[in-house]
């Protein structure tokens, strides 16, 4: 098992310099360097731009040196010094702005993976267990509801459901008491009160989509033979169906969860945006669109560097899971 | 034949698949007895019933199957406190999930099925699974079940049980496997074991190599063995008894030399004679086969199941009359309406023939 973690941290590697290579091509794909676009940027607020600042910069990021030297300064001042580079909008420093809403999305994104496996599991075995009983007709149309519902449609509904019936403003993570206040217990607790919207709406469709998934997966196990052994043992069907169709029907699951997390990151930028959570997806598209080429590039990188890591946290699983997978490399 | 030699008693046994395209009649009125430490073979073309039949017996069968109709009476014999506990269960009657079945299920009667890579977990070791059986039904701890296992697996033959506990089936050869699932069957000490086609799976050695360990785990452990199969070779070597199948009903059930020696059932009578025969040359002689196939199951013909098959099928006869069960000596039926004729002189079944599977 070592091994196999080991050899996996080692293809790891060259995944994660090509995604940063790319990143770095990203960010260079505006016309113009970096400095250019500071200039303009500062000329068209009126400000006069200092000789030496500029020569400083230059110096900083290395633009006038090659490509891959600049390449260079830019990987390693991330490594070594977590420097992401400048965001010209906000006229600060990347990693001031991006830290603090990588920690709340992630908390979101975790929340929100573990209330979808929550309801999923139980709901995924019931149906397929109770395949064509009418639990599973109601789980699956719900499912489907869950899935065709476009989020920010939730979003508003729930806004509107909640602010109407229950008189409560549901936007944000937090109260406008605790927005700038320091971490505190309350304000943790305010944080919860708040998670449970977005963690609903975003999580509606991936939960709709993995009891569609599992329901699948057992099925597919349910009437395999090593079912009916156990069965033939004298097992009660609760336990014979959990320790030996779920086992085997979690493998494709755990396999998706690589892909879980980097989606759960930025595929809730709309919801964020209705909900106005300050979550990284609003600040990534705004990157976008006002060509903030560090922060954009920085966001992009450390989505697919996640991507990565999510892809060998589940490898690592299934191989704990599966003895196919571990013993036969 | 003893009344308390009896170990298994199915009558008129029923089992009905409710699929969305109609009724599949697996299993359409099933009659056998089995004794006790005897051997018996369920033989018969694939598509017979034969599966179904033993899954009954267990309440294993898949949605949408259920057993409709009929009793299997199983007398069972337990030893509490070193006192003989003697008890008749019809076990038609219990719940397919209740306790009382599942008490029966791995501790009485036990079950080897045809591919042991796929009966066995792929992802639990044959260790778990065997002291898993083990600790369903006996109050031991692990450590116990454990020290229980590795011996059972000794007794299997299998080499290094100790290591071959943390094994998985992938990495057994398919002759270990069958033996490993041989070990969790055995762990209770069943007065049953059904081996359903438990060799077809197998290469022609293994396969003889796993018929001798059955035969002597049944010496050794007393117990009783209803071995399913399709290969009549296997039911010569094998079988005290045979029950032969056809369609889900029994055509003919007998001691295995009667019923080689005297097939009377024109279905018994095909099936010998197309397989080779030990001893007698078939060069220049092609072996006859089956004429015909199984009929698919939902278009079950009526009157003999065996009449658009059979050589001696009598016109207007055969396909109306459902043939009654004819007992034609001891412990011999045979169901066909060639027997049915008030008159006919019974041939003496135990007639000596002069040699095993003549060619009739
Ligand atoms: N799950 C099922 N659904 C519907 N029909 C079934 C099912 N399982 C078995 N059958 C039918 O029962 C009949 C007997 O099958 P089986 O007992 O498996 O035959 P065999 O003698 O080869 O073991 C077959 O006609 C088969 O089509
Ligand atoms: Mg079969």
């Amino acid at each position: 098992m070592l091994q196999f973690v080991a050899r996996r941290i080692l293809y790891m590697i060259p995944t994660l310099i090509i995604v940063s290579i790319i990143s770095f091509i990203i960010i260079q794909l505006p016309p113009g360097d970096y400095l250019t676009t500071v200039v303009t940027n500062l000329r068209a607020t009126g400000e006069t731009v200092d000789e030496a600042t500029l020569a400083a910069m230059e110096q900083r990021y290395g633009l006038n040196q090659p490509i891959y030297v600049q390449y260079w300064k830019w990987i390693t001042g991330i490594l070594l010094r977590g420097d992401f580079g400048q965001s010209f909008e906000w006229n600060q420093p990347v990693s001031a702005l991006i830290w603090g809403r990588l920690g709340l999305t992630f908390t979101m994104s975790l929340a929100t993976l573990l209330f979808t496996w929550a309801v999923a599991f139980p709901v995924g075995i019931f149906s397929a267990v109770r395949q064509y009983s009418i639990g599973d007709y109601i789980a699956t149309f719900i499912g489907y509801v869950g899935l065709a519902v476009p989020d920010f449609l939730l979003a508003l509904i729930l806004m509107y459901v909640a602010f109407k019936v229950f008189n409560q403003s549901v936007g944000g993570l937090f109260s406008p008491d605790y927005v700038d206040a320091p971490w505190s217990w309350s304000k943790v607790w305010d944080l919860l009160k708040h998670l449970w919207v977005p963690v609903l709406i975003i999580g509606t469709g991936g939960t709709a989509g993995l009891i569609r998934v599992m329901r699948a997966n057992l099925l597919d196990e349910l009437h395999k033979p090593y079912v009916v052994t156990a069965r033939a043992k004298g097992m009660t069907e609760a336990r014979l169906i959990l320790k030996y169709p779920v086992r085997v029907a979690l493998n494709p699951f755990v396999s998706t969860v690589g892909w879980t997390l980097p989606i759960l990151v930025s595929g809730s930028a709309v919801v964020s945006i209705v909900l106005a959570l300050p979550t990284t997806g609003p600040l990534l598209l705004r990157a976008l669109m006002s060509q903030d080429m560090y922060l954009a590039g920085s966001f992009i990188m450390l989505l697919s560097v996640l991507t990565v890591i999510g892809t060998f946290i589940s490898d690592i699983l299934l191989a704990w899971l599966d003895p196919r997978i571990r013993l036969t490399q | 034949m003893n009344k308390s030699d009896l170990l298994l008693d199915v009558i008129d046994l029923k089992t009905q698949f409710f699929t969305d395209d109609g009724i599949v009649r697996a299993v359409d009125g099933v009659s056998f007895q089995m004794k006790r430490g005897e051997t018996l073979c369920i033989v018969g073309e694939s598509g017979c019933g034969k599966t179904i039949t033993a899954r009954s017996i267990l309440q294993i069968l898949d949605y949408p199957g259920r057993v409709v109709d009929g009793q299997i009476f199983f007398h069972r014999v337990r030893l509490v406190d070193g006192k003989e506990v003697r008890q008749i269960i019809d076990l038609a009657t219990l719940k397919t999930r209740g306790p009382e079945i599942r008490d029966i299920r791995g501790k009485d009667i036990a079950m080897i099925f045809q591919e042991p890579m796929t009966s066995l977990s792929p992802i639990h070791t044959i260790g778990n699974q065997i002291m898993e059986a083990i600790r369903l039904h006996l109050p031991v701890s692990k450590s116990e079940a454990r020290e229980r296992a590795i011996e059972l697996l000794r007794r299997v033959g299998i080499p290094k049980p100790a290591e071959r506990m943390d094994a998985y089936t992938f990495q057994l050869s398919g002759g270990m496997r069958q033996r490993a699932m041989i070990a969790m069957a055995l762990s209770c000490g069943p007065s049953l074991l059904i081996a359903d086609e438990p060799t077809t799976a197998l290469d022609v050695t293994t396969q003889a190599q796993i018929l001798d360990l059955l035969r002597e785990l049944k010496d050794d452990l007393g117990m009783s063995i209803m071995l399913i199969t399709h290969d009549l070779g296997v039911v010569a070597e094998m079988a005290d008894d045979v029950v032969v199948m056809y369609l889900g009903v029994v055509a003919e059930q007998g001691n295995v030399v009667d019923v080689f020696h005297d097939p009377r059932h024109p279905y018994t009578q095909a099936l010998l004679r197309s397989i080779p025969k030990y001893g007698l040359r078939t060069a220049g002689k092609r072996l006859d086969s089956i004429r015909g196939m199984v009929p698919d199951p939902y278009s079950r013909p009526t009157g003999c199941p065996y009449h658009p098959r059979c050589d001696r099928m009598i016109p207007d006869k055969c396909d109306r009359i459902t043939p009654p069960t004819i007992q034609i000596g001891e412990d011999r039926v045979v169901s066909c309406l060639l027997y049915d004729v008030p008159g006919l002189p019974t041939r003496s079944y135990n007639a000596p023939q002069p040699a095993l599977c003549e060619v009739r």
